[in-house]
């Protein structure tokens, strides 16, 4: 496929998913998660030309900062300035004000960055979301994303997990969640950073230096080999998911049973959110 | 041939011994990397898996996968 027909590609998918699962219907203001990597990059460069003209809608850039020197810096650097020349607005939220800095956290000695990282991630975007009235927020996820979560959560025994992993987000319907929508859920990452090359949109292209720890790795070790060995993998794994989907039906979802943390009052599935309990327990080890 | 990883050159011994035109794949193989995971440039033309690269060119690989 030459550059041209990859871009067209790219952009119309983006433009399908979106309209086939409603992702931005009846939404006026769309938040978009952008770290600076080519994936957020990407999503912003397309959605600002998909839908940066439609009036009625406005689109809103949101950076989490988790305080890791060297690397998080680096990449808003790059999503600060094109942001700027996209003429999006942007707001930054550090872990400083809500969590642990990530640095902080490691010093400590933890060996499981990930899953810390991952949690406050989430909470913050979720709230930072809200504070800002978005009615959805579009993560970049990608196919390679997608299918690797699939397989983490098979290999963690979270069905629950599995379920909530939807291209257009609300499972749980509750005023308190802000919806999360992802429209490039069936584009492989490859096509991803080509796309990133041809249209020249900066991103950062550094790696975490505590990802190493994460068990994605070899999961997408795995994966890749899969796909180099036998193409079309990728693909029918997200396929397979898809239709999973329409036959996951558990209790905690049918009930929409919610709960609020009592520390911090933020959406919970237990008593005291993940966010409150890790932090109780990164505060007792200091 | 010169080959830079993320704009850091590789010193492999593969590399050295491919001294005619090689299919990407081929390439990619010698140096033991998966192809779901680089995007190869050759010269700054981005390439397929069935281009060929010759033995002068700059080639780039840009890993696909980073972040966390």
């Amino acid at each position: 496929m030459c550059a041209s027909h990859l871009s067209a590609y790219v952009e119309k998918r983006i433009g399908n998913n979106m309209r086939n699962y409603k992702m931005i219907k009846g939404r006026r203001r769309i938040g978009i998660a952008v770290s600076g990597g080519k994936d957020s990059q990407v999503m912003m460069h397309a959605m600002r030309k998909l839908i940066g003209k439609d009036r009625r809608r406005e689109l809103i850039a949101i950076t989490v900062d988790e305080g890791i020197r060297g690397y998080r810096d680096k990449s808003i650097e790059c999503v600060v300035k094109y942001a700027e020349l996209l003429g999006i607005e942007h707001h930054i939220f550090s872990f400083n004000d809500f969590a642990v800095q990530m640095d902080a956290l490691m010093n400590k000695g933890r060996t499981d960055p990930c899953s810390y990282c991952g949690v406050f991630r989430r909470w913050i975007l979720n709230k930072a979301s809200r504070e800002l009235s978005l009615d959805a927020l579009a993560i970049g996820h990608n196919l390679d994303d997608v299918v690797q979560t699939l397989q983490l959560n098979i290999m963690r025994n979270e069905p629950l997990r599995i379920a909530r992993f939807t291209p257009n987000g609300g499972v749980f319907n509750d005023r308190m969640f802000v919806p999360r929508i992802r429209p490039m859920f069936n584009i492989p990452e490859k096509e991803i950073i080509v796309y990133a090359l041809i249209k020249s949109i900066p991103f950062h292209n550094g790696e975490c230096p505590y990802a190493g720890h994460a068990l994605r790795n070899p999961v997408r070790e795995f994966i890749n080999d899969m796909e180099s060995k036998y193409p079309g993998i990728k693909f029918r794994m997200l396929n397979s998911y898809l239709s999973l989907l329409n036959h996951l039906n558990f209790p905690a979802l049918r009930d929409n049973s919610i709960l609020r943390c009592s520390s911090c009052g933020e959406p919970s599935s237990s008593k005291i959110c993940k966010r409150c309990s890790f932090l109780n327990s990164a505060i007792s080890h200091s | 041939m010169q080959v830079f990883v993320d704009g850091e050159e590789m010193r492999a011994e593969a590399i050295c011994s491919l001294k005619s035109k090689t299919k990407v794949q081929h390439f990619l193989e010698c140096i033991g990397m998966n192809r779901e995971s680089v995007i190869v440039k050759a010269n700054g033309r981005i390439l397929t898996e069935n281009d060929c690269i010759n033995p002068g060119d700059r080639i780039d690989l840009i890993r696909v996968s980073s972040g966390g």
